[in-house]
């Protein structure tokens, strides 16, 4: 996944994001692990439950107790994450990483207005003169597109629209021009037009700067627009990791593949969908076997009993012993 | 390549009720429980007083007045919270105290909770009309008064007495009821599920008791039981100032007015009501808030 | 000619006052204006739009849970709009709903047998049993198990609720359902299944559907017909096929470019190209919606003329009908 002179970004190994007492724990997300070079763009995708944010909100270090969280290794551009103290931490994010969230109406500090958040954020990391840090505001808003300015600089929140909020959140984001962008469902709560414009104005930027960006979805169209890598997680475990192109021509694991046959759009002109019956296991109902066997069209005895591990497949990752299209593991 | 261990499937059973689920979240306050465990206390002491009570309240033994708190007996009796200028037991009184401090909270509660529950929907179902208008500003002229001044105000119209006092109590805290009601109703008039039962064809009655009122009950009930309490101070208050209980009617409000003077040389005839009325209110205060805290959680799902 | 239409609209519109003050003249929201359609029964028509178009409003007065500033709501023949509450709760068992949020469309405090046998207790004079019995096979058809009957709506997952939800809407055999973007609130595996629900119930029982929803790739798959709307009024309206081979409106055009999709992801390029042809500036206010076509300020071949005139909503062939007075010079 690195190239041979640069260590990736951002690298984690086998994240597991725990809640509730020792002996009853469930987890959220588990043995996760995946890797984002600089100026890449890479989509976490997954349904509701899958563990896509707790899994950014870990990489942060946004957990708070009682969830606990541990990993092998968490490093951003060759630091180790987890021996860092609360300061240098903080230091990092808002700073290096940036972070965006899906609801624009309450990730907004609704009493003040826009100028307001956005010289705090600049202060914070870059400190400058109030003249400095305001006209830093004004270029970020430029930066985004929004439309006059000027004006909204002076905004509250409760006056700006959903796509308006967003943009004023990627300005608060970039500010401080972070190396890694991480989106959790941006585009989520917008309109399909607006969304369309986001989309572009989030890659616009990742190319200027050079931004690398983790983009979390349950959209697969989305992620087919923009990601270059993809990572499908279920019931908090990545469950496959692709090129962008291979995954949607060629998916390895049945969740994959049967997420995409779900898709309307790969049903044209059928009268049904094809669907996966079932749903996603609770926290306290997980099978012995693998997380999807109860619901996996191909599952076999093997599956049942033991819990697959993340095999090579070509150029992917499936967790499955039965990958779609290739040998199955031992 | 080892698989791991397997968690144990535990299939959830049938859900717990929610009644079950709230003794569940209610339990783990400990001041809460407290709270109810003291209420049951004084529920028991209510219902039971003729058989708890050692003396009768009324019985005045004239050659031991104002006799100290003491396990030794006098003249053949035990007065262990001692006795009162005209020789009653206190401890006799205080007993059978609660049972009128707990009649009336639940008659000053229960009357000013089923009208102001009643002129809640009324003014959140209507709302933007005449009916909510009227309500709502009777309700911010009353709110206007002192509380106690307009008790007061009531009692004097009427006449002294502890039914009377019950009356201007439900009255003082019916606004507070109103209020509360008219806001969580507007709260869940705004949700699908009340369109859903309009659908269906439910008409207005059906939806303001079948449909909402369930719903709201959590705030209410909450607010019931931080009634209790203050429905016994102000009965206290209004037996204080000689307008609630009259004499020889032992409520702990007017022990403590009677036995003013005797602050400095009787010390017992005076705390003790004072006390009992303390721990009635606060274990009344220590159930209510933990009630709240128990059922807010549900109401955020 | 053919089978009576179970729902039509004749120049639908409904405003909101807005009170802006004690001395300022009374604003007014222009949710609805001048919607016109029709649906006949056991086909889907669906209502496509984004936020503040107005299609939750249609739906409201649709199911007669409002009623309109003026035009007419028609059902299965009789005049919903006008009607007396007699009549009107003779209809209410024609027209029910389903909602958007499965998370506030059930009473909390209901167990979901309840919730069922509601509509029956209040329409119908069946006794407990009966009601119970009726209940229970609705919830079988729905795919839950009997088991679910005597529990509480927070039991359920968000897909199970929406089950429960179209089952209440089915319990007293309406003609038409108004599904509010039934499976917008789900997860996508989630969504394939209840989908598929709603067509094979609409197979099973011949109900009709109007279905709102603001992704396009589901219309594709389950209307008959769309209607699409912007700041409240009809923008286009044709049968499926016509509206997604050959759109005429350019908001049409629009949302059809911005739907991501998988199998014609383009790259960056194409992607800002897109986005910037598509469409610029926000959303009017409803307030003041802007003159002539409401689309113009937005529109990216907006002429002078476009101010002056409301685009009337003119027939392209068929029943394929769009309201833009440039429509036949776009390419």
């Amino acid at each position: 996944m690195s190239t041979a002179t640069s260590p990736p970004l951002l690298e984690v190994e086998r994240l597991t994001v725990e809640f509730g007492a020792p002996g009853a724990a469930c987890s959220a997300a588990s043995d996760v692990s995946f890797s984002v070079d600089a100026g890449e763009v890479v989509g976490i995708v997954g349904e509701s439950g899958s563990g896509k944010s707790v899994t950014a909100l870990a990489v942060l270090g946004l957990i708070d107790a009682p969830g606990r969280v541990r990993a092998e290794r968490l490093a951003f551009a060759g630091r180790d994450l987890q021996s860092m103290s609360e300061r240098e931490r903080r230091a990092l994010l808002g700073g290096e990483i940036a972070m965006i969230f899906q609801d624009p109406m309450t990730s907004l500090n609704p009493s003040f207005t826009v100028a307001f958040q956005l010289m705090e954020t600049i202060g914070l990391h870059e400190g400058g003169s109030r003249a400095a840090r305001r006209a830093r505001a004004l270029q970020l808003l430029k930066d985004v597109e929004i439309p006059d300015p000027e004006r909204r600089l002076e905004a509250f929140p409760h006056q700006l629209s959903g796509g308006m909020s967003q943009r004023v959140m990627l300005a608060m984001a970039i500010a401080c021009n972070p190396r890694l962008l991480i989106a959790d469902e941006p585009t989520t709560a917008l309109d399909v037009t607006v969304q369309a414009q986001m989309l572009a104005l989030l890659l616009r930027l990742q190319r200027e700067r050079g931004m690398a960006l983790v983009l979390i979805t349950h959209d697969l169209g989305v992620v087919a627009e923009v990601a270059q890598r993809v990572l499908v997680m279920y019931a908090g475990q990545v469950v496959e990791s692709a090129a962008a192109a291979d995954l949607f021509a060629r998916p390895r694991h049945p969740y994959t593949e049967a997420l995409l046959a779900s898709l309307p759009e790969r049903n044209a002109g059928r009268r049904r969908l094809a669907s996966l019956a079932g749903v996603v296991p609770g926290a306290f109902d997980r099978p012995a076997g693998c997380l999807l066997s109860p619901r996996c069209p191909h599952v076999r005895e093997r599956c049942r009993e033991t819990r697959p591990p993340l095999f090579e497949v070509g150029a992917s990752l499936a967790r499955c012993f039965f990958p779609i299209g290739a040998e199955p593991r031992p | 390549m080892s698989a791991m261990p397997p968690i144990a499937a535990t299939l959830p059973a049938a859900p717990p009720s929610p009644a079950r689920e709230l003794w569940r979240d209610f339990r783990r306050n400990r001041g809460a429980v407290i709270g109810l465990a003291v209420l049951g206390l004084l529920v028991f002491c209510a219902l039971f007083a003729n058989m708890v009570s050692p003396y009768d309240p009324s019985e005045q033994f004239r050659d031991a007045t104002l006799r100290p708190p003491s396990l030794t007996p006098v003249g053949g009796h035990v007065f262990v919270l001692g006795t009162d200028p005209v020789g009653r037991d206190v401890l006799s009184r205080l007993i059978h105290g609660t049972r009128l401090s707990l009649v009336i909270g639940l008659v000053s509660v229960g009357l000013s909770l089923s009208f102001g529950v009643l002129l809640g929907l009324v003014a959140g179902f209507y709302r933007g009309r005449l009916p909510e208008y009227v309500v709502m500003r009777l309700m911010d002229v009353m709110l206007a008064l002192p509380s106690l001044l307009l008790a007061v105000a009531v009692v004097a119209v009427l006449g002294p007495g502890l039914a009377n006092a019950m009356f201007a109590i439900a009255i003082v805290m019916l606004p507070h009821f109103v209020r509360l009601t008219r806001g969580a109703v507007l709260g869940e008039l705004a949700k699908d599920y009340v369109q859903a039962s309009r659908l269906a064809g439910a008409g207005t009655v059906r939806l303001m008791f079948d449909t909402v009122l369930p719903n709201c009950a959590a705030p209410l009930i909450v607010q019931a039981t931080l009634g209790f309490s203050s429905a016994i101070l102000d009965a206290a208050a209004l037996g204080f100032l000689g307008l609630g209980a009259q004499p020889p009617t032992p409520e702990w409000g007017s022990m403590l007015a009677s036995a003013l003077e005797f602050i400095q040389s009787a010390w017992w005839v005076v705390t003790l009501p004072g006390l009992a009325i303390l721990i009635t209110v606060l274990a009344f205060n220590l159930t209510g808030d933990g009630l709240r805290d128990a059922l807010d959680p549900k109401l955020k799902t | 000619m053919s089978i009576a239409p179970v729902l039509e609209t004749h120049a639908l519109t409904k405003h909101y006052a807005v009170s802006s003050g004690l001395f300022a003249a009374a604003a007014s929201v222009r949710a609805l204006e001048d919607v016109s359609l029709s649906l006949a029964p056991g086909r889907t028509l669906a209502i496509v739009g984004e936020s503040g178009c107005g299609k939750s409003t249609l739906a409201r007065q649709i199911a007669m849970l409002e009623t309109p500033t003026s035009g007419s709501v028609v059902i299965g023949g009789v005049d919903a709009s006008g009607a007396d509450a007699a009549t009107r709760r003779t209809l209410r068992k024609t027209v029910q709903m389903v909602f958007q949020n499965p998370f506030a469309s059930l009473n909390p405090r209901k167990k979901i047998g309840l919730a069922l046998e509601e509509p029956l207790a209040i329409n119908t004079m069946l006794g407990r049993a009966e009601r119970e019995a009726r209940g229970r096979a609705m919830l079988a058809k729905v795919g839950l198990s009997p088991e679910h009957y005597r529990r509480y709506p927070h039991m359920f997952s968000g897909g199970q609720r929406q089950r429960v939800a179209i089952a209440r809407a089915l319990m007293l055999e309406p003609r038409l359902v108004i599904a509010d973007e039934p499976v917008s609130a789900l997860d996508v595996s989630i969504q394939a299944q209840v989908l598929n629900l709603l067509m094979d119930l609409q197979e099973s029982t011949g109900v009709a559907y109007v279905f709102i929803s603001h992704n396009l790739a589901v219309v594709e798959l389950i209307a008959d017909e769309v209607v699409v709307m912007y700041l409240g009024r009809v923008m286009e309206r044709a049968a499926k096929a016509d509206l997604f081979a050959a759109p005429r409106h350019p908001y049409t055009r629009a949302l059809l470019a911005s739907t991501p999709r998988v199998d014609a992801a383009r790259g960056e390029a194409a992607l800002a190209r897109a986005a910037r042809s598509a469409l610029s500036g926000e959303l009017p206010s409803p307030l003041a919606p802007p003159s002539g076509c409401v689309f113009r300020t937005r529109c990216p071949y907006a002429i002078d003329r476009c101010a002056e005139v409301v685009p009337p909503l003119e027939p392209a062939g068929g029943s394929h009908a769009a309201a833009c007075i440039r429509q036949n010079e776009i390419g």
